[in-house]
């Protein structure tokens, strides 16, 4: 369509042409025309007028006859355009006429001034109307004015004659064929460039944008615009991608934060965590992982079980649930990594599941904890159960026996029977110890035991706890010797907890000494007022490693002298924490074979706080 | 007359025991831990082991597992005084031959009843008074 258009254009180009050049040949033609006229005309009159004129007036025009050479010479002009040729006298009569045919002799009025007699004016003539240029000469008749030569020509151009239309035929078939060839070229040279626009449209509306307005104007004006409108269009989508990009790294940015932050949470859990796909392989492995099982991330991931899996059990813990247990029975494996009885490492099976989707699998999670501490605490748990149906036993078991003995008390002497009786005694008594011991430990750990703090006189405490072991000490024939101030003032204590702390110490170096030895107890004041009671006896000692742990809870030295002595290692542990309770400190210094010293200090206590909270 | 080796920590309780298999008539010897028990049985086996598990030096259960490694063709019965009857107690026992849980508080007539069980009553016939 817009080729067309271009072709109409050319035609229109090409016809403009010819007709500027048909124009500018019909104005030459006019002024050669015009030129020729005057010529022919001027000469023609001229010569007529040189032949007619005579020094003999009469003479002059009337002469001879000289029409044939009159004829003659306009026939020798061979011109189309001569209407007619006459002479006439001063009165206007014609005297000679050569007329062309058809053509009419207009009526002219002539000059009389001398100066005009030579000239030219145009006339109309008498029927049609046709422009007549004529030309005019006097004819002189013995110096006097006789008549006049007057020659008409038609003063219209006929430009396109027969003779010129081929000229101009063949003017113009150049223009035509020119102007074709030109249009058949640019045409040629436009196709690629229409294809172009077709193109940039095309490629415009894939952006979703449209050329608008340029479909309006073909040719290079329209490609211009369409391609100023691809450009924008481009420009746009360039911007928008940088928009997208800009976003996209914003994006990638929050995304990969976001990813940080869930691997740190993750790498931050105190538990180790590898995901498994459901090939076995695993995926995923955080950084606590490492240190559990002593390998790096990177011999984990991407591998399977079967390539870092060192454990037996392990792997087949990991292998086995790999298709897993879908009903969400958590499972669990216990094992001792490295065969070391003291760790205990629990792995938990969690299955994975696609989000939204409970049926769809997308692998395991294992979750590896560090359970060494539990496990301990279970296993004290479990020796604590033995030691305890051991400590509460072993004593029913005396008793059940010696009083089966007393049963057949006939066959008992007497001394055996004391024997029995007083055995039966000091068991229930141990018992009755223990079981008193089991409780305060009880109740102090589980925070309910808090210390009933009243004014109690140290020396009065002191004194009785020595008092009541005196007896069992003197069974082993062991001297005991109490050094304590009568002035030592009274102290702010739970009576009935510190006592027990105070016993536990002192049935300890009755306990541990041998016969024959010799137990102290001080108590006195330090120069910053904190109050120390020293329990010193020359016992079988105990070793530098034991000392350290002498206040653990059941920790029984495993030493020979000591094992003889029985024992539940519990009362140390609680007058630890009966002085702990207190606020006080206790310490251990002993040496193998020589005895220990147990030493007690409990805090400066001021007057004014004890008056103050005696008011 | 049957010798029984009594191992226990607890004097009290060696000494009941002696008096009623004594008796019962059975020669009694005696070993206040493991070690010693485990010393008597090699010197010179008994007829009957009486056994207490929570012992210094050596327990019960090490007693009894050294002397399946020491007399592996043993023939006399261990009887074991044992706090605990549970799981853990048993599943350590039940590898061992010959050997009886007698549950604390042991009641003397349960021990002369195992012993009869094992070593044949009538040892000293109308000796038990």
């Amino acid at each position: 369509m817009k080729k067309d258009r271009l072709g109409l254009v050319l035609i229109a180009a090409s016809l403009l042409a010819i007709a500027v050049v048909g124009a500018l040949v019909y104005r030459n033609g006019l002024q050669v025309h015009r030129q020729n006229i005057r010529v022919s005309g001027t000469a023609l009159t001229r010569a007529v007028s040189g032949m007619e004129s005579a020094s003999d007036a009469s003479a002059a025009i009337a002469g001879l006859d000289r029409e044939p050479l009159l004829r003659s010479l306009a026939t020798l002009q061979n011109d189309d355009n001569l209407a007619y040729l006459v002479v006439v006298d001063t009165s206007g009569r014609k005297l000679r006429e050569l007329v062309s045919p058809g053509s009419i002799v207009p009526a002219a009025t002539m000059p009389t001034e001398a100066y005009a007699w030579f000239g030219e004016h145009t006339l109309a003539s008498p029927g049609d109307r046709i422009a007549i240029r004529e030309f005019f000469a006097p004819v002189m008749g013995d110096g006097q004015l006789a008549g006049f030569v007057r020659a008409g020509y038609f003063e219209a151009y006929r430009p396109f004659a027969s003779h010129q239309l081929s000229l101009m035929g063949l003017m113009a078939l150049p223009i035509f064929l020119l102007t074709t060839l030109a249009y058949l070229l640019l045409r040629r040279e436009i196709e690629p460039l229409t294809q172009l626009g077709e193109k940039l449209n095309a490629v415009s509306r894939s952006y979703g944008a449209e050329l608008h307005g340029v479909d309006a104007a073909g040719g290079n004006d329209g490609l211009m615009r369409r391609f100023d409108g691809f450009l924008r269009v481009v420009q746009a989508r360039v911007d928008g991608l940088a928009q997208e990009k800009a976003e996209s790294q914003t994006a990638a940015r929050l995304t990969s934060y976001k990813h940080e932050k869930s691997e740190y949470a993750l790498n931050s859990l105190p538990d180790a965590i590898v995901v498994l796909d459901d090939t076995g392989t695993a995926t995923f492995a955080n950084l606590k992982l490492e240190q559990l099982l002593d390998r790096r991330r990177e011999e984990l991931v991407g591998k399977s079980v079967q390539e870092w899996c060192e454990n037996r059990d392990v792997m087949n813990f990991l292998l086995r649930h790999k298709q897993a247990s879908v009903a969400g029975r958590n499972a669990m494996l216990d094992y001792a990594p490295d065969g070391d009885p003291e760790r205990r490492i629990r792995i938990a099976a969690i299955p994975l599941f696609a989000p939204r989707d409970r049926t769809n699998l997308s692998g395991m999670m294992f979750v590896f904890r560090d359970i060494s501490i539990e496990h301990k605490a279970r296993q004290a748990g479990s020796d604590f159960v033995s030691h305890v149906a051991h400590e509460l036993k072993t004593p029913l078991n005396a008793l059940l026996g010696y009083s089966e003995l007393l049963l057949h008390r006939s066959t008992l002497s007497e001394a055996e029977q004391v024997n029995a009786v007083n055995v039966i005694r000091s068991e229930t008594e141990r018992m009755a110890t223990l079981i008193n011991n089991l409780l305060n430990i009880s109740k102090m750990e589980g925070g309910s035991l808090k210390p009933e703090r009243a004014r109690v006189r140290l020396h009065d405490l002191i004194q009785d706890a020595f008092q009541s072991l005196h007896n069992s000490a003197l069974g082993k024939s062991i001297e005991l010797e109490l050094s304590i101030p009568p002035d030592i003032g009274s102290v702010r204590l739970d009576k009935y907890l510190f006592r027990i702390a105070v016993d536990n110490l002192l049935s300890n170096a009755i306990k541990y000494s041998n016969p024959g030895g010799r137990i102290v107890v001080s108590v006195g004041t330090l120069d910053d007022g904190q109050i120390q009671i020293k329990v010193r006896d020359q016992g079988i000692g105990i070793s530098a490693e034991d000392c350290r742990r002498i206040f653990d809870k059941y920790y029984r030295s495993s030493s020979d002298a000591a094992a003889s002595r029985t024992g539940h290692g519990l009362g140390l542990y609680l007058a630890k924490q009966i002085i702990e309770l207190h606020q006080g400190t206790i310490s251990v210094a002993s040496e193998l074979g020589k005895g220990t010293e147990f030493t007690v200090t409990l805090k400066a206590q001021p007057v004014t706080l004890e008056m103050s909270e005696a008011v | 007359m049957k010798r029984i080796l009594i191992v226990d920590d607890e004097a009290h309780i060696t000494l009941v025991l002696k008096m009623h298999l004594e008796r019962a008539g059975y020669a009694i010897e005696t070993a206040n831990n493991g070690k010693a028990g485990l010393e008597a049985v090699t010197r010179q086996a008994p007829d009957a082991l009486i056994t207490d598990i929570q012992m210094p030096l050596m327990t019960g259960r090490e007693l009894c597992l050294a002397i399946g490694q020491a007399l592996p063709a043993r023939t006399f019965p261990i009887l074991v005084m044992t706090s605990r009857t549970d799981r853990e107690e048993r599943e350590w026992t039940a590898a061992i031959p010959l050997l009886e849980f007698l549950e604390k508080p042991v009641s003397m007539r349960s021990v002369l009843s195992r012993l009869e069980k094992h070593l044949g009553s009538g040892v000293v016939a109308g000796a038990t008074p």
